[in-house]
């Protein structure tokens, strides 16, 4: 049967990602986003007046800052409205209707979400490395790298956010991959604390959780690309390959999650 | 066409938890080319069903098949087009891109979808408002938006939910005649109303549920009741008005009087 065929099957969540692309860059969010980050390097413009040494650095640090966090509330915002609006709004009946499976449909929310935040991390980016370049005048690769892994992390966050849209609502599940984001680059420090605690059990539990949450630090290089350091590729391929697995492990759950839901 | 075999359902009420068995050991089968009615008050589990078929609900037990293919395969689906009660589709596309997209979920070719997208517009009457963003849709054009992204795919078997509720007359006779074409075209329909007058006038055979069970199945609608032979006074079938209120109506007088 042609239309069981493989190229059909990821055509439909192929067209489920662009289709959720053009709906989020059609969301009021996307549009505030760039704006938010055009604000934000125009007062970096303004507050250096022909800023040099430290400053710069202190610009060029705030700006990635700047798009990782603008980024992480537009995956937040998108992750958590994603599936369950379109549960709580009924438009996924008639989605699930036709021919496609459950996991497919997964996947094409998946990718157009990190489609919909690429697309925004690469505005801001554009913004920020002519800021750095033409104002500044300290652009280096290093950068892009910084900006890459960004993306990556992002990525890997917005594959939370679906899972945490799928398993509960959107408040909580924005709330979640918050708290999510916020413990994944303190996982060091939470690990120090978990050796003070006193109770054997509350420290395995503690190293437990800390264990299956993802250190998002290795997604951050911003000091080293700040201060001009090259970032050595085996990081990046560390990182990418970090990444991949997460997201992979994540999504799978979240298909196995998805698969058992009744859409009442 | 579709077969449903002993299904049961439980909803689990947040409330306490409690389960309550919403479809109860329902067993219908729907044939080639029929048009059938879901009929029952509301809450007798009419939606449940066709979710079920549809399996955007799993059954806790039991068995439906759809074409001889197990429901939980996405591809008993490859022939279908559903239209839920009260449809809603997202607000951010135009009415054009929202059809081609299901067609393309549908697996349409390309030039199929648009041709096909063109003259659903068209046809549902829906000109001038297809390059516009679907929250700026009335209710009733998203019901037509609805009929629209059901027939992209010219499935064969067609799954409506109270297709005509909400609609005023005008609107009911439209979709009324969209019915009747794709009935003449051989196509197998399935739909729940609460509309009587219509279901007597589209309908085949229609199915009575009372608390998600099966009371009955009227095998002759009193309006197109054959006679036997020419000479014959018309048989006495008894009018589907009269028996929804026999079966729903004194369920209802009896839980009162309890
Ligand atoms: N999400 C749900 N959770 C719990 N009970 C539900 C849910 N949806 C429907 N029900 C209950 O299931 C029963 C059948 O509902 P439904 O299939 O929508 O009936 P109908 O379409 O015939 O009006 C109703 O009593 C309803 O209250
Ligand atoms: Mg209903």
């Amino acid at each position: 049967m042609s239309s069981n065929s493989y190229a059909s099957r990821s055509s439909r969540a192929f067209h489920v990602a662009t289709h959720t692309l053009l709906e989020t860059i059609r969301d009021r969010v996307f549009g505030v986003s760039i704006l938010f980050c055009a604000m934000l390097l125009g007062a970096a413009l303004v507050l250096s007046p022909l800023a040099a040494g430290e400053q710069d650095k202190i610009i060029m640090d705030l700006g990635l800052a700047g798009i990782s966090v603008i980024g992480l509330f537009l995956a937040l915002f998108i992750g958590a409205s994603l599936v369950f609006r379109e549960v709580e709004r009924r438009s996924i009946y008639t989605i699930l209707s036709k021919p496609i499976a459950r996991d497919e449909y997964i996947l094409g929310k998946y990718f157009g979400s990190v489609l919909t935040i690429v697309l925004n991390v690469l505005m801001m980016s554009v913004l920020y490395v002519l800021l750095v370049s033409l104002h500044l005048k300290t652009f280096h690769m290093g950068l892009l790298s910084a900006i890459y892994l960004i993306a990556l992390e992002l990525a890997v966050i917005a594959a939370f956010s679906l899972f945490f849209s799928v398993v509960s609502s959107p408040f909580m599940g924005a709330f979640f991959t918050l708290a999510l984001f916020v413990a994944g680059h303190l996982a060091r420090d939470i690990l120090h604390f978990a050796e003070l605690v006193p109770a054997q059990s509350g420290r395995m539990i503690l190293k437990g959780i800390t264990y299956l949450l993802p250190n998002l630090e290795y997604f951050n290089v911003k000091g080293m690309a700040v201060y001009g350091k090259p970032i050595p590729p085996d990081l990046l391929l560390f990182a990418t390959s970090y990444g991949a697995l997460y997201i992979v492990g994540i999504l799978l759950l979240t298909m196995l999650i998805f698969r058992r839901k009744d859409l009442q | 066409m579709i077969r449903v075999e002993n299904v049961s359902k439980d909803f689990r009420s947040d409330f306490l938890r409690r389960r309550r068995a919403v479809v109860r050991d329902l067993s219908f089968e729907i044939r080639p080319g029929e048009t059938f009615a879901l009929l029952g008050a509301n809450g007798a589990g009419k939606t449940t069903t066709m979710k079920m078929i549809l399996d955007l609900i799993r059954p806790d037990t039991g068995s439906i098949t759809i074409g001889g293919t197990d429901s939980r395969n996405p591809m008993a689906r490859s022939t279908l087009g559903y239209l839920p009660e009260q449809p809603y589709f997202s607000p951010h596309l135009t009415g054009f891109e929202l059809i081609r997209y299901y067609g393309a979920l549908a697996g349409v070719g390309r030039e199929m979808r648009e041709e096909r997208s063109r003259n659903l517009i068209r046809q549902l009457g829906l000109q001038g408002a297809e390059n516009r963003r679907i929250r700026h849709y009335s209710k009733g054009m998203m019901q037509r938006l609805g009929f629209a992204q059901v027939l992209i795919s010219d499935p064969s078997i067609l799954i409506l939910d109270e297709p005509m509720s909400g609609l005023d007359p005008v609107g009911r006779k439209e979709i009324r005649d969209v019915l009747l074409a794709q009935k003449e075209k051989g196509k197998t329909i399935l739909l729940s109303s609460h509309i009587l007058e219509d279901v007597e006038r589209i309908c085949d055979r229609a199915g009575f549920l009372v608390e998600g069970r099966m009371e009955e199945v009227v095998e002759t609608m009193p309006a197109v009741a054959p006679r036997r032979r020419e000479d014959d006074a018309p048989r006495d079938v008894p009018s589907l008005e009269r028996l929804f209120v026999e079966h729903v109506h004194s369920r209802y007088k009896e839980k009162i009087a309890e």
